[in-house]
């Protein structure tokens, strides 16, 4: 039986800390601080500002990304949503030139009825979820590159690319949106009995339904929410560049499969936390900012996802082994 | 009707079998191009290559597990004879470089699989990251325009004809023969479906699961690096293009021909089908000028529509058995 994390009072002494569970700050210390010491630029304003200023468009991602792997469920079609999220508002805006305000309520039920199609098939059907998000990844990966063609390479129109530029106290606001759900969500997942019901599904699907829990309910919502998160995520990334193009959040959903297992989310279910997500997000993009600071040719950066991915999983089934075998 | 013919008539061999036959009849009547002999040549290369991975992959399905590096394995096995080719190396040195990359993949995968216990998606599509990323990486500079090769001993692999039917058609033939002789007839292949069946059963009755896992992710790894060096040999050049996004239309095919992704069942001449049948619906699509991304739109639909009826059928299945 897995312990399941809650927020302890208890005050530890130093040898009774389990360290495991700080490792992912430990191994981002350690990173910043050897790209602090060995190369002067990575501790500019505009660097550090670049990099948290990314991080903040991507972390909606992680969030589906971890919501639903504590459920032990995945969804590899974030990619694909994100970038039909963002050609589609430019589609609405430069065709039936509808206004923002209309156009991105719009894209975001239409993200979230991808969603639900991902969740009523794996819930009613009890398909995979990796095989069924595989297909919805391509389809909507087709649809987008459909309506790339279809614009023809436009820039955005200006209210939509404006969105991202839109900053509170000289800071964008997605950086304080992103402060303020990780640490409202954090609360909610450690706190609020609906969150830690996720935390049941994963852990034991079986003893969850038979405690009462609406395991198909539950998956079902938070699919929709994955699909919307993935469409706001696209809505800002294609606010922020203006256009869509064909490779736009391609091999997103495993970047943030592998953030989330960094951060101690396992493909196993039942574990998972926001604040650990984003420190893998944090991570990841720490070392392919340092990839970039050593002059490592960019060729080299699936490569090194690759080999990250790998060792976080190998890791994280060390730890679940007994759980699966293949 | 007697049982047997109700069976061949329900098996999904017969159903792909009747598709293609409709597909290809569509094409006859409404096309005036498709009826002729560019046409059966360009059909014979495209079926090929697949159907050599799909012969491999089948044997993971049908034990319960597939791979998603074939292409990244493909491209970079075609990429390094490519580029050994090039620099004068012999060819079979070159070629036995290329299918090395196949046993290096392979045994990487297997042994993530079998022994660490790693989910094998993850695990495959880490290394397809990776042998993605070090196709870029070898093919940088002029290289990315792709590397031709100029040496008539390698480009005969590739671009010979046996009875006016290339080589490439007729290694197919024979490697899909073997692989579905192998699989019906001998103790290993029959082993395949115990332990896609039941993993810890077959691992109970003494059957070594985990040496069997690791030797089938080689055999797919070698056929889909071999598939590499043989495409490469037929367009003369190598490509970082190469088997891009073929893992996934593979597994379809699979899934079309007969396979579960909970594995157990499947035959590798079901394979064969599947690819014949993903090839048609292409060249639907080539004859008729459409789009490539409606391509996607309607692989994506298919392999939705496939993974559905599959969990629906296993679902009743374990119904039937009271494991629900």
């Amino acid at each position: 039986m897995q312990t399941i994390p809650t927020r302890t009072r208890n005050h530890l002494r130093l040898g009774e800390v389990n360290w495991g569970a700080y490792s992912i700050y430990i191994v981002n210390i350690l990173a910043i601080a050897l790209l602090a010491l060995t190369r002067k630029n990575f501790l500019r304003y505009a660097n550090l500002y670049s990099l948290v200023f990314g991080l903040s468009m991507e972390f909606l991602l992680v969030l589906a990304t971890t919501f639903l792997l504590i459920m032990g469920e995945v969804d590899l079609s974030i990619g694909s949503v994100f970038a039909f999220a963002g050609v589609f508002t430019g589609y609405l805006m430069y065709i039936p030139e509808l206004p923002i305000w209309v156009s991105i309520p719009i894209t975001l039920c239409a993200t979230g009825l991808i969603g639900l199609i991902n969740g009523v098939l794996v819930v009613r059907l009890k398909a995979n979820s990796l095989m069924i998000t595989i297909g919805t990844m391509i389809l909507f990966r087709g649809i987008a590159d459909g309506l790339i063609n279809y614009l023809g390479g436009i820039t955005y129109a200006d209210e939509y690319r404006a969105i991202v530029g839109f900053k509170l106290l000289g800071v964008n606001f997605t950086i304080f949106l992103m402060l303020a759900a990780v640490l409202v969500l954090e609360y909610l997942l450690l706190n609020h009995a609906a969150f830690r019901r996720l935390f049941y599904i994963g852990s034991n699907t079986l003893s969850a339904r038979l405690y009462g829990v609406s395991v198909g309910r539950i998956k079902l919502s938070v699919f929709v929410a994955s699909g919307v998160l993935a469409g706001m995520a696209g809505i800002l990334a294609a606010s922020r560049s203006g256009q869509t193009v064909w490779n736009t959040g391609q091999g997103l959903e495993f970047k943030m499969i592998t953030a989330a297992i960094l951060g101690g989310a396992s493909l196993f279910g039942g574990k998972g936390s926001i604040v650990k997500s984003i420190l893998g997000l944090l991570l990841i993009a720490v070392i392919l900012n340092g990839l970039v600071m050593f002059n490592i040719d960019p060729v080299w950066t699936n490569v090194v996802v690759g080999v990250v991915l790998i060792i976080a999983i190998f890791v994280d089934t060390r730890i679940n082994r007994e759980k699966v075998e293949y | 009707m007697t049982k047997v013919a109700r069976g061949l008539f329900r098996s999904n061999e017969f159903i792909v079998i009747a598709l293609i036959v409709a597909i290809f009849l569509i094409l006859s009547f409404g096309s005036s191009t498709f009826l002729n002999l560019t046409t059966f040549e360009s059909l014979q290369t495209s079926i090929a290559p697949n159907a050599i991975i799909a012969a491999g992959m089948m044997l993971l399905l049908i034990s319960g597990v597939f791979d998603l590096s074939v292409g990244s394995v493909m491209g970079l096995a075609g990429a390094i004879t490519a580029i050994l080719v090039a620099a004068q190396l012999p060819v079979y040195l070159s070629i036995l470089a290329g299918l090395g990359i196949g046993v290096v993949f392979g045994l990487f995968n297997g042994v993530l699989v079998a022994y660490v216990g790693v989910n094998p998606l993850i695990t495959t599509l880490g290394t397809m990251y990776i042998g993605r990323g070090l196709i870029n990486a070898f093919m940088r500079g002029e290289r990315r325009y792709g590397v031709p090769v100029k040496v008539p001993d390698f480009l005969v692999i590739g671009q010979g004809k046996i009875l006016g039917v290339y080589h490439i058609f007729w290694i197919m033939l024979i490697i899909v023969t073997l692989a579905q002789l192998i699989t019906l007839r001998t103790d290993a292949g029959r082993k395949l479906y115990y332990i896609g069946s039941n993993y810890q059963a077959a691992r109970l009755v003494g059957i070594k699961v985990k040496r069997i896992r690791v030797l089938t992710f080689i055999l797919c790894s070698v056929l889909a690096a071999f598939t590499g060096i043989l495409v490469t040999s037929y367009f003369g050049t190598s490509s970082i293009y190469l088997g891009t996004n073929l893992e996934l239309q593979i597994i379809i095919s699979c899934l079309i021909g007969g396979a579960s992704i909970a594995g157990g069942k499947g035959l590798v001449v079901g394979s064969l089908l599947g690819v014949i049948f993903m090839i048609m619906v292409v060249s639907i699509f080539n004859i008729l000028e459409i789009g490539i991304y409606w391509q996607n739109i309607i692989v994506g639909i298919i392999l939705l529509f496939i993974v559905s009826l599959d969990a629906y059928l296993v679902g009743k299945r374990k119904k039937a058995l009271g494991e629900i």
